[in-house]
């Protein structure tokens, strides 16, 4: 019996010691599942980045390939396959090559895809692989490049670029499993780590990125007339686009597809039509900010007959003054970037002639001048200076001549160029004439405000392209009278008003602009650099994360979709 | 011999028993105060790792769906923390709608270009709202747990997700929605001060400041939020104890912000 007992004691401590171990070992282990499921959530929170920054590679890869098609075509599809159908459609539920996984096959891509082809460049290109560590192993991307069904506009074909990015697991790697928190899955989609929504046999996050890009026309971004705020229009005059062989306007070169207007709307309206009824714009507005006002309100006729879209991507560059040349006395260097062509030029004006402004004429010394010479050529203007007002008063003439003449010589009469710089007001008042010669080209730097009318400004040369006002700063613009005006006017920070009942051909770049007499604005489209220019360059017009995850729903019951 | 020694096993002596109950203590004394201590760590650890992919979370979703908008905006709600109404941040989130449905029929819209813009669905679109509203501890109901919801309406759909908790506020930058979109969620630091039973609390004045001691009741705590009209003060802490609300010395509330970049060129307008 004694014996019976010690037994039976020393059978309780064994039980107590191994209940007393399960319960540490369960107490272990529940510590450390939770631990490593915190752990997931880490990993699989890295991973998913990482995946985006795969994604967003593959982007990259394709912009850089479009970008360069005109400038680098033999490089620019290197690696880039061509598959020669459709992207393929969607399917509910479906794991479709092209769209959901990575395609395979193809030939090699020499150019941007038709509607019929798409373009892929393989995932082999676009991959980063380190095995011997610790969570993801390596990070891929595969990326599309399609028409989506023949995008395109005036400015040519825009495409879809879709980009898959994944971060990849080691197929027995524990973080592959779901992390502890339902919502970390519905997120980044890890339910489906296992088996990979892109159906191929990778476990790890995959992260897709639809991008539209479109193509941005050489030359500058300026139109007809291009504005940083407001457009007001009241009057009975409109606005037209043309192209003539000569640059002068006539309704039979009018051009109504043109996108005429270009709207910042940065400080209210766009642009207001008066509600009366008529044609304002033979051509497109792009505005940006609050949609153009009476569009339309009382037609037919349509106020604008061409398209009105949104945004405008416009950058108007600000023009500046010539600037002294240090340690050479009477230099000036002059930069100026033309915001219908895009062309930037510089300038060195060695010489100069100086004149003393005022409330007429300008002096030098103490005569009148009524005259200049264009003595110069495109490359190298002749150079003059005007140190205050320009006043063309009533009854008098100041004149530009053209000459074969000059250092370096003009070869040409029909090429003489000079660049007179104002540095006050720029007026004609009255019966004053500026008769500009034909063959002249005439650039004004103006730093003040710009009266003018068409009769008071004679441009015997005939194209816009010829007389050019560059106003600095932020000042004022009037034209005004009965005359035809044919010149540009970019001044970037002035406020501008066209009355009176003549027309004004050329172009206009400013802050705002109100049209409220008879007189027509027609813009003359040799101003951009030919009626088709190339592309440049692409820019996105949509970007959009496909998260979406259908097949799945989250922890509400919903399908996972947005 | 045998009886005798049987006897020298069968007891302790008092003096053994004695020591060896003393070590016992001891030892079982030291063996509770290491679980105690092991389960406020392993506590605090589990809150604060709860904590951090609340935070990862909320800023991932916000980043996922500015870069995907078409336009942004930021408006208030008003909502019930379980005590009053308080008026919060609400940042609202245009999307086109990308997809063709709303379940497991779902593919992706192919892309028109209108009027010079991409639309997808026929210019339909989805809006995506962000605020905080109060639930109970199992994220429904009604209560006084303070959640960052997503909130996804489409014309078919209004589903509302909780995708954070212990969020005492939420701020939306209004200025330049064209560019960009900045806000900030500050969470309640938990981690640091478990809660138990009690509750948090945080925006029941406008500008926020010290709690009334009314508010709650014992064990409970406040967070001074955003509006505070003192920017030092943002994230204080206070306890309440005794019925009265005193400062917690050396701690603040945890907040995390984004600035995320409009690509949709139509945003940007």
């Amino acid at each position: 019996m004694k014996t019976d007992q010690t037994n039976n004691n020393k059978g309780s401590v064994l039980i107590i010691a191994m209940m007393t171990i399960t319960v540490l070992t369960l107490i272990c282990a529940t510590s450390l599942y939770i631990a490593s499921q915190n752990t997931n959530t880490g990993m699989q929170t890295a991973a998913w980045q990482q995946a985006l920054t795969g994604a967003e590679a593959g982007i990259d890869a394709a912009v850089r390939a479009l970008n360069q098609k005109g400038t680098s075509g033999a490089n620019a599809w290197t690696n880039w396959k061509m598959i020669s159908t459709a992207l393929p459609t969607p399917s509910p539920g479906a794991a479709v090559a092209g769209y959901t996984y990575e395609p395979t096959g193809g030939t090699a891509a020499a150019a941007v895809p038709t509607t019929s082809q798409y373009l892929y460049l393989p995932s082999a290109n676009l991959s980063i692989s380190y095995p011997s560590t610790e969570g993801t192993t390596a990070v891929t991307a595969w990326v599309t490049i399609d028409a989506a069904g023949g995008l395109s506009d005036s400015s040519g074909s825009w495409y879809r670029v879709r980009s898959t990015g994944q971060a990849t697991f080691q197929s027995n790697s524990v973080y592959k499993r779901v992390s502890n928190n339902r919502l970390d899955n519905d997120l980044r989609n890890t339910l489906t780590m296992n088996f990979s929504r892109k159906g191929n046999s990778n476990p790890g996050p995959t992260r897709t990125i639809e991008a539209i890009m479109q193509p941005v026309l050489q030359g500058g971004s300026a139109k007809a007339i291009t504005l940083a705020n407001w457009l007001q229009m009241t009057g009975g005059g409109s606005v037209d686009a043309f192209s003539s062989p000569t640059g002068q306007w006539s309704s039979i070169y009018r051009d109504t597809s043109y996108p005429m207007l270009v709207v910042e709307g940065a400080t209210g309206n766009s642009a207001k039509f008066a509600n009366t009824g008529q044609t304002y714009v033979y051509g497109g507005v792009t505005y940006s900010g609050t949609a153009p006002t009476n569009v339309n309100a009382a037609g037919p006729p349509k106020d604008v007959l061409g398209q009105v879209s949104t945004p405008a991507n416009v950058s108007l560059p600000t023009p500046t003054d010539p600037t002294p040349i240090s340690g050479q006395s009477g230099h000036y260097a002059w930069t100026y970037q033309n915001p219908w062509s895009g062309t930037t030029s510089s300038y060195s004006f060695n010489t100069v002639a100086t004149y003393t402004g005022g409330g007429g004429l300008p002096k030098n010394g103490g005569n009148t001048v009524t005259a200049i010479t264009a003595n110069g050529t495109a490359a190298s203007p002749g150079f003059f200076i005007i140190s205050g007002d320009f006043t063309v008063p009533g009854g008098t003439t100041f004149t530009v001549n053209a000459t074969t003449t000059g250092n370096p010589p003009v070869a040409d009469s029909s090429n003489s160029y000079v660049t007179i710089w104002v540095k006050g007001k720029f007026t004609t008042s009255g019966s004053g004439v500026i008769s500009q010669a034909s063959g002249t080209h005439v650039t004004w730097i103006i730093d003040g405000d710009i009266t003018v009318s068409g009769q008071s400004y004679n441009n015997l040369a005939g194209t816009a392209s010829s007389a050019s006002f560059v106003g600095i700063g932020n000042n004022k613009f009037t034209d005004s009278g009965s005359g035809t005006l044919t010149a540009t006017i970019n001044a970037p920070g002035y406020d501008g008003t066209i009355s009176g009942s003549g027309d004004f051909t050329g172009a206009i770049a400013a802050s705002n602009l109100t049209i409220s007499g008879s007189g027509s604005f027609h813009y003359d489209e040799a101003l951009n650099p030919g009626t088709s220019p190339g592309i440049g360059n692409y820019a996105y017009a949509s970007w959009f994360e496909d998260n979406s995850d259908p097949t799945h729903k989250d922890m509400n019951k919903n399908y996972i979709v947005y | 011999m045998k009886i005798s020694a049987k006897r020298k096993y069968i007891a302790f002596t008092l003096a053994e028993l004695m020591v060896s109950v003393a070590c016992g203590t001891l030892i079982l004394a030291a063996i509770v105060a290491a679980g105690l201590s092991l389960q406020k760590s392993y506590a605090a650890t589990e809150a604060y790792t709860t904590a951090e992919g609340d935070q990862l979370r909320v800023l991932d979703y916000v980043a996922m769906d500015c870069r995907r908008a078409t336009s942004a905006s930021v408006g208030t709600v008003t909502v019930s923390n379980g005590i009053t109404n308080i008026t919060e941040s609400q940042l609202v989130l245009t999307l086109q709608q990308y997809y063709s449905a709303t379940d497991d029929t779902a593919v992706p819209n192919t892309p028109v270009l209108t009027s010079g813009a991409i639309t997808y669905g026929s210019g339909s679109t989805v809006t995506i709202k962000y605020y905080v509203k109060f639930y109970n501890a199992s994220a429904s109901g009604t209560g006084t747990v303070g959640y960052f919801v997503r909130e996804v309406i489409t014309s078919t759909t209004d589903n509302i997700t909780p995708i954070a908790r212990n969020v005492a506020t939420f701020t939306a930058n209004a200025t330049n929605l064209t560019n960009w979109v900045s806000c900030s969620i500050m969470f309640f630091p938990t981690f640091k001060r478990s809660a138990g039973t009690s509750t948090w609390w945080s925006g029941l004045n406008n500008p926020d400041t010290a709690p009334a001691n009314s508010v709650g009741s014992d064990g409970d705590w406040y967070v001074i939020n955003t509006t505070a009209t003192d920017p030092t003060t943002v994230g204080n802490v206070y306890f309440k104890s005794g019925g009265a609300y005193s400062l917690v010395q050396n701690e603040k509330a945890t907040t995390v912000a984004c600035k995320t970049f409009l690509r949709n060129a139509t945003a940007r307008q």
